[in-house]
C-alpha cells in the first residue's frame, strides 16, 4: 500500500497507524467495557467519598439515627457509581472524539502522501483539513475553560460582610470550613476586597516553617490560634460551629453574633470574647528561642496570653510582674501604620498581633525602638511605665523594585529606538534600490 | 509576503476569538480563579491612593508586604474596566503567544502556513490555554515573551544581527517573573542557542556573533535581575526576619512535596485525548486521574487524592505532524538538525514531566529517574511540580508540528519543492 512512499515516510505511516489503532482500541473499550469501567471507578470513588469530611459527618449522623451499616455502605457504593458513570461518559466522549480525529487525520495524510491520482487541489484541501482539525479539537476543549464570572458574587457585598465591615478595625475573622465553595470564594476575593482581615488563606504551597508550625501543625489548638491571632469572629454553618466549639472545649467563650443563610444552609458568625486585641500589653514574659518550646508554652492551658508573652530573643531577660496593669487604645489603624496610646503601671511589652517581616519598625514617643519577635508570629516593643505613644510602621525599600521600575520604563524607549532604527534602515534600503 | 503575515495574524485573532467567544460576544468577565477581580480593584485603589508601600493584612497574621512598583501588566489592569480585566488580559496574551510562535516558525524557515499551524498548536495547547481558568496570569505573560525570545534569538544568530538579540534578552527577562517555569524554559533555550551557534558555524563572523550573544545576555540579565536575586535567595536573607522554626521535612517528604504534580505515564493519553481523565471542571467533568495526588493518599487517604483544573492536550493532529517531521526529517536536510534538536527536547521534557511516576522509587527520598537529575541540581528541590516540563514539551511539539506541516506542504508541490530541497541539501553539505 505504501510501496510508492520513500522509506522514512513509510515508517511514519506504519508508526502512525499503530498509534491510531491504539486510540481506536481505547475508544472501543470505553464503549464495550463501560459497565466494567463504572464498577471499577465506582469502588475508588466510594473510598474517596468516605475520606471527605462532609460525607464523614453525614455518615456520623446516619449512625446516630441508627441507620444499618449495610445500608450506609450501599448508599456509598451507589453514590460512587453515580459519580463513576459521569467519569466514564466523559472518558468515552474524549476517546471517541480522539479516535475519530485520528482516523480523519489518517485519511488526510493518505490523500496527501499515498492516494494515487489525487489532484493538487484535493491534496491542498486535505492539508487545510489537518489544520482545521487541529484547531477544532484544541479550541473546543479550551472553550470549556472559558467561563463567565458572576461579578455579583465575586465583587458583591453580602449582608454578613456589610455587618462585619461596620465593626471598627482592627480585628481578624476566621472560617471554620474553608473548603465550602462559598467561603472559599469569599476568602479568595471578597474579604480582601472589603478590607476584612481573614486568618485563612485559600492555598499556600510553600508555607514558611513558622507558619507551618503556627497554622498547620497540632502544636496549637484552633482556639488558641484564634486567640493569639486576634480572631474576633468565626464563620461557618451553625451546626458545625456548635459541634467544633464544643469539641474544642471553648463554647463558653463564644457568643452568636449574627445568623444568615447560604444555599438553604443555616450559617452563623460567632464572636470570640477571649481573643487578644490587635495590640496589647503584658508585664510578664518568658524567653524561648526554640519554636517547638515556644508553641508548647503558648498552648499550655495554664498560660494566659493576655498577661504573658513568649519572647524569641536570648538577649532579653525574662520578667514576671503579677501586679502589672496596662491599657492600650488604638488611635489610628491602617495596615501599614498602627498607632496606639498606652498607659503602663511598670515596664511592659507592647505586642502587635502581626507577623514580623523585614520593613516593620516601631517608635515609642517618636524615638525608634527595637522590635522583638514574640509568640512566634507576633512582634513587640519594650515600653517604660507611664503614658506613651507607640507606632508600628511598615516601611520597605528594595533596590530590586527601583531596578524593575526603571528597566520597565525603558521598554517603550527601546521600542521607539528600534522603530526609528528600522525606519532608517528601510529608508536607506529603498534608496539603494 | 506582508499581506500573508497580515492574514496569518488575522487568522490567529479569529482562532483566539473562537476560543474565547463566550466572553467576547458581547464582552463579559472571564473566570480566572487565581487572578480574582478583587485583586484588580485593590491594584487600582493602591494606585489611586498613591501609597508607596503595602502591607497585606489579609491572610495569616498578615501575609506579606511590598514596595509598590510597576509590572508589565499594570497599565492594562489600570486602563481596563474592572470586570473585564481578566478577559482583556488573557485574550490578548493568548493572541500574543500565537503571534510569537508564528514569528518563531518563520525564523526557523518554515512556510507561513506551517508557521501558522505551529502557532495554533502552541496557542491552543492544553497546558497553556486551559490555565486561563486557573488564572495563571504570570504564565500567560511568560509564554509569549519566551516564545518571541526564542524566535528573535534564532533570527539574531542566523543573521548575525544584534537588534533581535537585544530584544530576545529583554523579552526573556520580562517573562522571567514566573520564576520556576521560566527557569525550565530558559535552560532549554540556552541549549537551543548553543545548538544554533554550532549549526551556523560555517557563517563565521565570530566577533559579531559574540557581540550579539553578549547583548542578549546583558538584556536578559538586566530585566531578570530581581528575579535571579530572589531565586538565589539573596532577597530573603537581606530581609532579616527569618523563620524561627526549622524546616523539618524528611527527604521522602521533600521529594513527595516537589513531585506531587507529576504526569502519570498512563495519563500521557490526555495529550491526544484531552478530557479522557476529566477536564477538572466540577460538576460536569471532574478529574479522576492522579495528578496532584498526595503520596500518602493511596495508603492513608491523607492529603489530596488529586488536583487538576486543566488538561494537557496537544491534539491528535499536532502529534501526527510532529511524528511526520521526525520521521521525514531526512527530506529537509536544512532543517533536519533543528527537528532532531526539538524532538530531543520533547522527549527529555516528557520524561521529566512524568516526575515521580517514572522513577524506581516513586515516593522515596532516594531513587533513580530522570526527574532526579533536575531535583539534585542546586535549589531545584524547592521547585515544585514536574508537570511544568510540559511547557518546553508543548513548545517542542508545536515547532515539530510546524516542521511537519512544512513537509506536508512540500508534498503538495513536489516539483517546485525539489529545487529548494536540493539547494538546501547543498547548503547543508557546504556547512558541514
Amino acid at each position: 500500500m505504501f510501496a510508492t512512499l520513500d522509506k522514512n515516510v513509510r515508517r511514519f505511516m506504519y508508526g502512525w497507524l499503530a498509534l491510531v489503532g491504539v486510540l481506536v482500541l481505547i475508544a472501543a473499550y470505553t464503549l464495550v467495557g463501560q459497565q466494567n469501567m463504572i464498577q471499577r471507578l465506582g469502588v475508588a470513588q466510594a473510598e474517596e467519598l468516605v475520606a471527605n469530611p462532609q460525607v464523614q459527618s453525614q455518615i456520623m449522623q446516619m449512625r446516630q439515627q441508627r441507620v444499618p451499616e449495610r445500608q450506609i455502605q450501599e448508599r456509598l457504593v451507589q453514590a460512587g457509581e453515580q459519580r463513576a458513570a459521569v467519569l466514564a461518559a466523559n472518558a468515552r466522549g474524549a476517546a471517541l472524539w480522539a479516535a475519530a480525529l485520528a482516523l480523519l487525520t489518517t485519511l488526510c495524510l493518505y490523500v496527501i502522501m499515498v492516494m494515487p491520482g489525487a489532484d493538487a487541489q484535493l491534496k491542498r484541501f486535505s492539508a487545510y483539513g489537518l489544520l482545521a482539525m487541529l484547531i477544532a479539537q484544541l479550541s473546543f476543549v479550551a472553550m470549556n475553560y472559558v467561563q463567565v464570572e458572576d461579578v455579583s458574587q465575586t465583587l458583591g457585598e453580602p449582608e454578613v460582610v456589610q455587618k462585619l465591615k461596620s465593626v471598627p478595625a482592627p480585628f481578624r475573622i476566621a472560617v471554620l470550613d474553608q473548603r465550602h465553595p462559598v467561603y472559599n470564594m469569599w476568602i479568595t476575593t471578597l474579604f480582601g476586597l472589603h478590607g476584612l482581615e481573614c486568618m485563612n488563606v485559600p492555598a499556600d504551597s510553600r508555607p514558611t516553617p513558622d507558619r507551618t508550625a503556627f497554622f498547620y501543625s497540632e502544636a496549637l489548638t484552633p482556639a488558641r490560634r484564634w486567640q493569639y491571632g486576634n480572631v474576633r469572629f468565626v464563620l461557618g454553618t451553625r451546626e458545625r460551629l456548635e459541634m467544633a466549639l464544643r469539641q474544642f472545649g471553648v463554647r463558653n467563650q463564644f457568643v452568636p453574633w449574627c445568623a444568615y443563610s447560604l444555599y438553604n444552609e443555616n450559617h452563623a458568625v460567632y464572636e470570640f470574647t477571649n481573643a487578644l486585641p490587635r495590640v496589647f500589653a503584658v508585664g510578664t514574659w518568658t524567653v524561648s528561642t526554640n519554636a517547638a518550646a515556644t508553641l508548647a508554652l503558648m498552648n499550655n492551658p495554664s498560660n494566659d496570653p493576655h498577661r504573658v508573652a513568649v519572647v524569641n530573643d536570648a538577649t532579653l531577660t525574662a520578667q514576671t510582674d503579677t501586679d502589672f496593669h496596662g491599657t492600650v487604645g488604638i488611635t489610628n489603624y491602617v495596615a501599614e501604620r498602627v498607632c496606639a496610646q498606652v498607659a503602663l503601671s511598670s515596664t511592659g511589652l507592647v505586642v502587635m498581633a502581626t507577623e514580623p517581616a523585614a520593613g516593620w519598625q516601631a517608635t515609642v514617643d517618636g524615638a525608634s525602638a527595637a522590635l522583638l519577635r514574640c509568640n512566634l508570629l507576633q512582634q513587640g516593643v519594650l515600653v517604660p511605665p507611664g503614658q506613651h505613644a507607640v507606632v508600628f510602621r511598615y516601611v520597605t525599600h528594595s533596590w530590586q523594585t527601583t531596578w524593575a521600575n526603571w528597566t520597565l520604563m525603558a521598554v517603550p524607549v527601546l521600542a521607539a529606538a528600534t522603530l526609528v532604527l528600522w525606519l532608517v534602515r528601510r529608508g536607506s534600503a529603498i534608496r539603494i534600490r | 509576503m506582508n499581506r500573508t503575515h497580515g492574514y496569518a495574524l488575522l487568522g490567529l485573532a479569529l482562532v483566539t476569538g473562537l476560543t474565547f467567544h463566550t466572553v467576547l460576544l458581547p464582552l463579559k468577565p472571564l473566570v480566572a480563579q487565581d487572578a480574582p477581580l478583587a485583586a484588580a480593584v485593590s491594584q487600582k485603589q493602591i494606585f489611586a491612593s498613591g501609597k508607596d508601600v503595602v502591607w497585606i493584612a489579609n491572610g495569616y497574621l498578615g501575609s506579606s508586604g511590598y514596595e509598590v512598583g510597576y509590572s508589565p501588566l499594570m497599565w492594562l489592569t489600570l486602563l481596563t474596566p474592572t470586570p473585564l480585566v481578566n478577559t482583556v488580559t488573557f485574550v490578548l496574551l493568548a493572541f500574543c503567544a500565537g503571534a510569537a510562535m508564528y514569528g518563531l516558525g518563520l525564523a526557523l524557515g518554515v512556510r507561513p502556513l506551517a508557521a501558522f499551524t505551529g502557532a495554533c498548536a502552541l496557542m491552543l495547547s492544553g497546558h497553556f490555554i486551559t490555565t486561563a481558568y486557573s488564572g495563571h496570569t504570570g504564565t500567560f505573560l511568560m509564554w509569549p515573551c519566551y516564545v518571541a525570545a526564542a524566535g528573535l534569538i534564532t533570527m539574531g544568530i542566523r543573521r548575525r544581527a544584534w537588534l533581535p538579540c537585544v530584544w530576545a534578552g529583554v523579552l526573556a527577562g520580562l517573562g522571567s517573573g514566573q520564576l520556576d517555569v521560566a527557569v525550565i524554559i530558559a535552560l532549554f533555550l540556552v541549549a537551543w542557542v548553543v545548538y544554533e551557534v554550532v549549526a551556523t558555524r560555517a557563517q563565521g563572523q565570530w566577533a559579531k556573533l559574540l557581540v550579539c550573544l553578549l547583548l542578549a545576555a546583558v538584556g536578559g540579565m538586566t530585566y531578570s535581575l530581581p528575579t535571579v536575586v530572589s531565586l538565589l535567595g539573596l532577597a530573603g536573607r537581606a530581609g532579616g526576619a527569618g523563620s524561627v522554626a526549622e524546616d523539618q521535612k524528611a527527604p521522602d517528604e521533600k521529594w513527595n512535596w516537589a513531585t506531587q504534580w507529576s504526569l502519570p505515564i498512563n495519563e500521557t493519553l490526555t495529550l491526544v485525548a484531552p478530557g479522557f481523565y476529566g477536564l477538572g471542571l466540577e460538576p460536569d467533568s471532574p478529574y479522576w486521574g492522579r495528578i496532584g495526588q498526595d503520596a500518602r493518599w493511596p495508603t492513608l487517604h491523607a492529603g489530596f487524592p488529586r488536583f487538576s483544573m486543566s488538561t494537557q492536550g496537544v491534539g491528535v493532529v499536532t502529534v501526527a505532524l510532529a511524528l511526520l517531521a521526525l520521521f521525514a526529517a531526512a527530506r529537509v536536510p536544512a532543517q533536519r538538525g533543528a527537528i532532531y534538536f526539538w524532538a530531543w527536547v520533547a522527549l527529555i521534557a516528557l520524561l521529566f514531566a512524568w516526575g515521580r511516576y517514572f522513577d524506581v522509587a516513586p515516593t522515596a527520598g532516594r531513587g533513580l529517574g530522570p526527574y532526579r537529575l533536575f531535583y539534585w541540581l542546586p535549589k531545584m528541590d524547592s521547585m515544585r511540580n514536574p508537570l511544568k516540563f510540559l511547557y518546553p514539551f508543548m513548545l517542542a511539539l508545536a515547532i515539530l508540528a510546524a516542521f511537519g506541516m512544512d513537509i506536508v506542504l512540500t508534498m503538495l508541490t513536489p516539483r517546485k519543492a525539489a529545487a529548494p530541497a536540493k539547494q538546501s541539501a547543498k547548503n547543508a553539505r557546504k556547512a558541514h
